[in-house]
């Protein structure tokens, strides 16, 4: 049997996997359809001289453990913490709110607009971290049954699965912007509004994996999500792995049941004895495997995974910082959430469940330019405002559609930071179907699969494995963010899905 | 000398009392309002016509409870709800019959592959029925025992002992194969329009069978969870056929009634008008009752059928118990909100829907308002921000039609179960106009499916949540005492120290819809918790004294 291992798309998911795989002396081919790596957390040339971030761009996630292994700062991989974990800025009808990774600092802050809210924060923070710890250990590897029979005995696991984050908010917290902006930390992977049961989960999870005590803290890479790439490429390369960018993987090629090697879009055909898929599990099976190789029920399964809650991502090029009403500098950080409250949200994701666009959208912003001015040409901003809660399946198309989100995101964008659109010289607008375009994500589903508790844990699909069972082709591992624990700049389904191989 | 006194004369207290006082014990059932049955109700509201005031349906009656307490001989009388038809616009319907193959073409005229899936998924909904009707044969902290047993997990803290037949529910649970357990997860989190759509294709099959989903919750059936609702209302059955509903002869009081006679003729005595303000403490255990009116009535064992504010808030005094303070608090924080209204009609004559205007079978069987997944999710929303819905979902049966003596001779009882009514509405509170607004909404619905029905309308009951609240004494007017939800099931029903029917003060126990799987008109509940009494005033090292008890 052949020893190498071929893993497709160089994503970070891929680029660990290799890196691993690599380090362990085995010999490994890693194969990238774009010219550039980095997959969704790639950073690309979208406004001329500007670095801009294509999707995920927050490493507050990214398991330090495997960055040292990898020796990435050896390999030129610059953290930024941000000072700033959230912000919401002031409108004419709701007051500012900033969280700050120092538990003390926000209870300043919070005193401010709520005495009660800042009363309530430090135990908030404490429980959080508390359940967040005893959740990362299983976040880390394949689960098993038993795993989640110790999971589901705690309770305050089972509220998370299956209350209104909300809900569980309200209990401690009543000013609408502190409400809002913790929801808009926890949701964008979800398509569902904190109304909805189960959006309890997202919190958690981001705490569990973002540094639990300090509440989902913003971590960048000086130069953009793209140096993380790089750096795992030359971690990768430097023990001994070929990475090809520009090489599109058309087929998997399966004898027997076992893969025995990979077909290149321009025909060429690569011998494998194991094959590490970082695709989505729908792509994997049914574009590069193919249909016609598994069982009926298998496919329905493929079929009825869900990818609601898209986004796109508005880069705008700006003359100088935008004026957010109410937040100095430092806040301007982290992440900037645009909603006054948590019902902002919630109308979002109604529209989206009548494949419309909401009238006014909920908007994730970050100014990348606040932390590392390199990433735009001298004397202007990078401003990145990402709408979370769209359909994929907009009614009328994203044609129709594209245009008018724009108008909408602008009339936005002027309402939270006045005079914005003044400053405004260059835009680019990446909408869902470019997701899917560029970078195969099924359905624009930028976390390769809802992150709710029905596609979490057990039950998303694992390495070698799916809720129990085996996957159906041997030598077949499963390694990008459609996998266990999930999407976001982890690393973690690949470091599974090398260390699962390596075990055999 | 008072054995045990129940608090609430609702379905599961009675059932509680029944079981007690047949194991020999002096029984006596303390209800607040003039009336037993609690949301179990019947009422001659307009003279000459008879409603079951809320829960208007029986499926989920343990046949366990209707054996020993021999229900039948005291009078339980269900005649099955064979059909479920949804009227559609534009005159069309979907119809589901008792015959498999009516059935099929009706389905097959909006997706052949929908009627060929609905085999299938019914097997595994049976399936899957079959395993909660086995799981709620065990208290959850016997069943959660004897699963660390079986897995290596120590389970001491829950001090119980494992019987053979539990052992056997948790075997059977563990060899489930994976896909089947991959199921059961998927149901506890998944939105039921989900769900559903991993065998069907057609919105209006997918709409009609998700009523199921929503029924008493605050869900739609897209919300995450909705798909456990679902199965909760596949657990059902009527005499041994799996997953019929029935209508009990003279509306669901008669249900209350019934268990009422099965208690009283073991010798429970119950008294109505009695309202109970707190339960009493005496040496850290349960020594009886404080009635409203400061009367004092003594027993060695207490239980209450109440909803957990009430059994765990209001009649518990935090300082009698350990923990108490944290146990108050959590029952403040037990989520339920009121979902649904119940608009019961008196009309002069069987309603003409357009899809099918003759009377026939169809008017014998449920019929349900929910032609798209989209206008359920609509009525949803309106509720979420604090309306009632414009255009309800309502599910609805005639049960004169069924029982002729719950009307005067050619006119009929429709009895209208409607979501969504929140239980405030962001206008203020619920007031006469805001009733009558409702309940014009459900009229002009039914009128767009039934032309003419406005005109027959004789006489018209509007009950919204604060009505289900006052009249049945749940907090919140929810029908099931609480969301059905992973942090309200099983042992968090109704909070981690009270899943096991026992209260932190010895001699307490909860038995209401809010314990174990809750919900419904099952008896589920409270017949463990009875069972569990029993077992405890055996064993006097864990309950104390009590005395008097006999095996069952």
């Amino acid at each position: 049997m052949n020893e190498r291992i071929a893993i497709v798309g160089g994503g970070h998911n891929g680029l660990v996997a290799a890196a691993l795989l690599a380090r362990s002396g085995r010999d490994v081919v890693l194969l990238e359809a774009r010219p550039e790596l980095g997959g969704l957390a790639s950073t690309r040339e979208l406004i001329p001289g500007h670095r801009v971030d294509a999707g995920s761009h927050d490493l507050g996630m990214f398991r330090r453990s495997v960055m040292e292994e990898l020796e990435l700062s050896g390999h030129g991989l610059e953290l930024i913490e941000a000072p700033a974990v959230a912000a919401v800025p002031a409108t004419a009808e709701s007051s500012a709110v900033v969280l700050w990774p120092e538990v003390g600092r926000t209870v300043e802050g919070l005193g401010r607009v709520s005495r009660r809210d800042a009363a309530a924060w430090p135990g908030f923070v404490f429980e959080l971290a508390e359940r967040a710890a005893a959740l990362e250990p299983l976040l880390s590897k394949p689960l098993e049954l038993a795993d989640m029979g110790r999971l589901l005995i705690v309770p305050e696991v089972l509220r998370a699965l299956s209350s209104p984050l909300e809900e569980s908010l309200r209990e401690r917290f009543e000013n609408p912007s502190l409400l809002a902006g913790l929801c808009g930390v926890a949701l964008p992977a979800t398509g569902l509004g904190p109304r909805a049961n189960g959006t309890g989960w997202p919190l958690l999870f981001h705490c569990a994996l973002g540094g639990s005590d300090r509440l989902a803290p913003v971590v960048r890479a000086q130069g953009g999500a793209g140096a993380l790439a790089a750096a795992l490429a030359a971690s990768a390369a430097a023990s001994g792995a070929e990475i090809r960018t520009g090489a599109a993987v058309s087929r998997i090629l399966v004898d027997s049941g076992r893969v025995a090697a990979v077909r290149c879009a321009d025909g060429e055909r690569i011998e494998a004895g194991a094959v590490i898929s970082t695709a989505t599990p729908c792509a994997t099976f049914l574009e590069l495997i193919g249909a016609s190789l598994l069982e009926p029920r298998f496919v329905r399964r493929l079929l009825n995974v869900k990818y609601r809650g898209t986004a796109a991502r508005l880069a705008l090029s700006l003359d100088g910082l935008p004026a957010f009403r109410g937040l100095e500098r430092p806040a301007l950080t982290g992440r900037i959430v645009l909603a006054e409250q948590p019902d902002d949200i919630e109308r979002a994701a109604d529209a989206a469940k009548y494949r419309r666009l909401p009238d006014r959208p909920w908007i994730e912003a970050a100014l990348p330019t606040a932390l590392d001015p390199s990433l735009a040409p001298a004397g202007r901003h990078l401003l990145l405002a990402t709408v979370h809660h769209l359909p994929f399946d907009l009614e009328g198309g994203w044609d129709a559609g594209g245009p008018e989100l724009l108008a909408r995101i602008a009339a936005e964008l002027e309402r939270w930071a006045p005079g914005i659109g003044a400053l405004v010289r260059e835009h680019a607008l990446l909408l869902p179907t470019d997701f899917e375009a560029d970078y195969g994500a099924t359905a624009g589903g930028l976390h390769h699969g809802e992150m709710n508790p029905s596609q979490s844990l057990w039950l998303r699909p694992t390495a070698s494995a799916w809720a129990g069972e085996p996957l159906p082709v041997e030598g077949l591992w499963l390694g990008g963010a459609g996998c266990h624990p999930g999407g976001g700049l982890t690393g973690l389904p690949g470091t599974i899905a090398a260390v699962s191989l390596l075990r055999g | 000398m008072t054995d045990a006194i129940v608090v609430g004369a609702g379905h599961n207290g009675l059932v509680a009392a029944a079981y007690l006082a047949r194991a020999g014990l002096d029984v006596v059932v303390l209800e607040s309002s003039a009336e037993i049955g609690g949301a179990t109700r019947s009422e001659e509201a307009f003279p000459g016509f008879r409603f079951s005031v809320f829960s208007y349906l029986v499926s989920l009656l343990r046949p366990e409870v209707i054996h020993e307490l021999d229900l039948v001989r005291h009078g339980l009388f269900l005649v099955p709800t064979a059909s479920t038809l949804n009227p559609l616009p534009g005159g069309d319907c979907l119809f589901r019959e008792a015959d498999p193959q009516r059935t099929y073409r009706h389905i097959a005229r909006h997706s052949r592959r929908d009627a060929e899936a609905l085999f299938e998924y019914k097997l595994e909904m049976r399936r899957m029925g079959h395993l909660m009707y086995r799981l709620q044969r065990a208290a959850p902290d016997e069943l959660a025992a004897a699963i660390g047993d079986r897995v290596g997990e120590s389970a001491e803290h829950l001090d119980v002992e494992v019987s053979a037949e539990v052992a056997d529910i948790a075997r059977y649970f563990l060899d489930l194969p994976a896909a089947r357990l991959r199921l059961f997860a998927q149901m506890l989190t998944m939105s039921s329009a989900d769900f559903l759509g991993q065998w069907f294709e057609s919105d209006v099959l997918k709409a009609a069978l998700s009523s199921s989903s929503i029924i008493g919750s605050m869900l739609s059936p897209r919300t995450p969870g909705s798909a456990y609702v679902l199965l909760h209302h596949y657990m059902g059955e009527v005499d041994g056929v799996y997953r019929e509903w029935g209508f009990q002869k003279g509306g669901t009081g008669a249900v209350a009634a019934t268990i009422a006679r099965a208690a009283q003729s073991h010798g429970a005595e119950i008294r109505t008008h009695s309202p109970v303000a707190r339960v009493l403490a005496s040496d850290g255990r349960a020594a009886g009752v404080v009635l409203a009116n400061g009367d004092e009535l003594h027993a060695g064992v207490v239980l209450s059928s109440a909803a957990p504010q009430i059994s765990l808030g209001r009649l518990l005094d935090p300082e009698d118990v350990p923990g108490g303070a944290g146990l108050v608090e959590r029952a403040a924080r037990w989520q339920s909100g009121g979902c649904a209204g119940k608009v019961n009609l008196a009309i002069s004559g069987l309603p003409r829907f357009e899809c099918m205007p003759e009377p026939g079978p169809h008017l014998s069987g449920g019929i349900t308002i929910a032609p798209g997944l989209d206008y359920v999710d609509r009525a949803y929303d309106d509720a979420k921000y604090g309306g009632y819905s414009e255009r309800p979902f309502i599910d609805m049966i005639i049960p004169s039609v069924l029982d002729p003596d719950m009307a005067p001779p050619g006119k009929h009882v429709l009895s209208c179960f409607v979501q969504y009514a929140p239980y405030e509405l962001a206008a203020g509170p619920w007031d006469d106009g805001q009733r009558e607004a409702f309940g014009d909404a459900v009229v002009r619905t039914l009128a767009e499916y039934a032309p003419g029905i406005e005109d027959q309308i004789l006489h018209r009951q509007v009950l919204v949540p604060p009505d289900i609240e006052a009249i049945a004494g749940i907090p919140g007017g929810n029908i099931f005492h609480g969301e059905l939800r992973l942090s309200q099931l099983f042992l968090l029903r109704p909070d981690p120290a009270a899943a096991s029917f026992r209260t932190p003060l010895p001699g307490y126990y909860v038995c209401g819809s809010s314990t174990q799987f809750g919900g419904g008109i099952s008896g589920g509940p409270a017949r463990l918790a009875a069972l569990r009494v029993l077992d405890d005033l055996r064993r006097p090292e864990t309950a104390g004294s009590g005395g008097g008890a006999e095996t069952p």
